[in-house]
């Protein structure tokens, strides 16, 4: 998919790990997976809204489109 | 009440039953039409066991069957051909009828056995699963595609065999039946072939079904993998 989400990077940066941030933004260990590992079809904005608060980034630090190949 | 509480698993067993029944009467017409000498030394007083193998069309010469017609002349309204079922004993000792109607009768219900075997089996396992909670999944999918590819192709197997079997007991016919008790025209006797166009409209429209399944099938995913 030409949408990236840059989930994993983000984390790092922030040093935060799976499991917390999945208890802050109050969604599954695995649905959060889904999202770090690309495997997502699409993102509700109310998860990408408690993503960006509690990551204090915006949504284009997250998303990056890739132009296919 | 439990029986429409729990629909899946009542059709489950409902379908389970009649592939059991399909296989047990199969087995019976195998074993009538290839023991029918033994069964007729059984019983001493020659019993019959008529069963029906096809529809025959008798062709009328006009004066036969005629018609009296108020205000018109008698030529006015007439018969051409006479529909029938034809019924034989499926324990003859007649060696000609026993092998006429073994031909006829074994392409038939094998053709029949396999496809009603396919069918059930995939139905049942569509219901098994709907049980489980499992709706919209590839292996329902697969299944009804199953049953309605496996409709389509015996609505031309069965073409096939209507084919077959309407040759085979046409040429009984010609040579070993003598009409009596009525005048038809010269040729007598003419199979007339079944039509599986009810088995062909059935299996499109199950293969739309499992079209539909399949577009279930890709809303269910992408609503799984919607965060």
């Amino acid at each position: 998919m030409p949408i990236r989400l840059n989930l994993d990077r983000v984390m790092a940066d922030r040093e935060i790990s799976l499991t917390e941030l999945a208890g802050r933004i109050d969604i599954t260990l695995a649905n959060l997976s889904i999202l770090k590992t690309n495997k997502a079809k699409a993102v509700r904005f109310s998860t990408l809204e408690a993503l960006c608060r509690e990551l204090k980034c915006q949504p284009g630090d997250i998303l990056e489109f890739v132009k296919d190949e | 009440m439990k029986l429409f509480t729990n629909l899946p698993g009542s059709l489950f067993f409902l379908f389970g039953l009649l592939r059991t029944l399909v296989v047990l009467f199969a087995a019976l017409w195998l074993f009538t039409l290839t023991f029918a000498p033994w069964i007729q030394d059984w019983f001493p007083d020659e019993p019959t066991l008529m069963v029906t193998v096809g529809d025959v069309l008798l062709r009328v010469p006009q004066d036969v069957l005629a018609f009296d017609v108020d205000g018109a002349s008698s030529g006015s309204l007439s018969v051409s051909s006479v529909r029938g079922t034809l019924q034989m004993d499926l324990i003859s000792s007649n060696r000609t009828q026993a092998s006429a109607l073994r031909w006829t009768v074994f392409p038939a219900m094998l053709v029949f056995l396999v496809a009603a075997w396919l069918s059930l089996s995939a139905l049942r396992g569509v219901c098994a699963n709907i049980g489980r909670g499992e709706v919209f999944s590839e292996g329902n999918l697969r299944k009804v595609r199953t049953v309605g590819l496996t409709l389509i192709a015996y609505s031309f197997a069965q073409l096939l065999v209507g084919l077959w079997s309407s040759s085979v007991m046409q040429g009984y016919l010609t040579e070993h039946v003598t009409l009596a008790g009525f005048r038809a025209a010269p040729g007598v006797v003419g199979m007339l072939m079944p039509s599986g166009f009810g088995a062909l409209i059935t299996g499109c429209l199950v293969l739309v079904v499992s079209e539909a399944f399949r577009q279930g099938l890709a809303l269910k995913t992408e609503n799984e993998l919607t965060i």
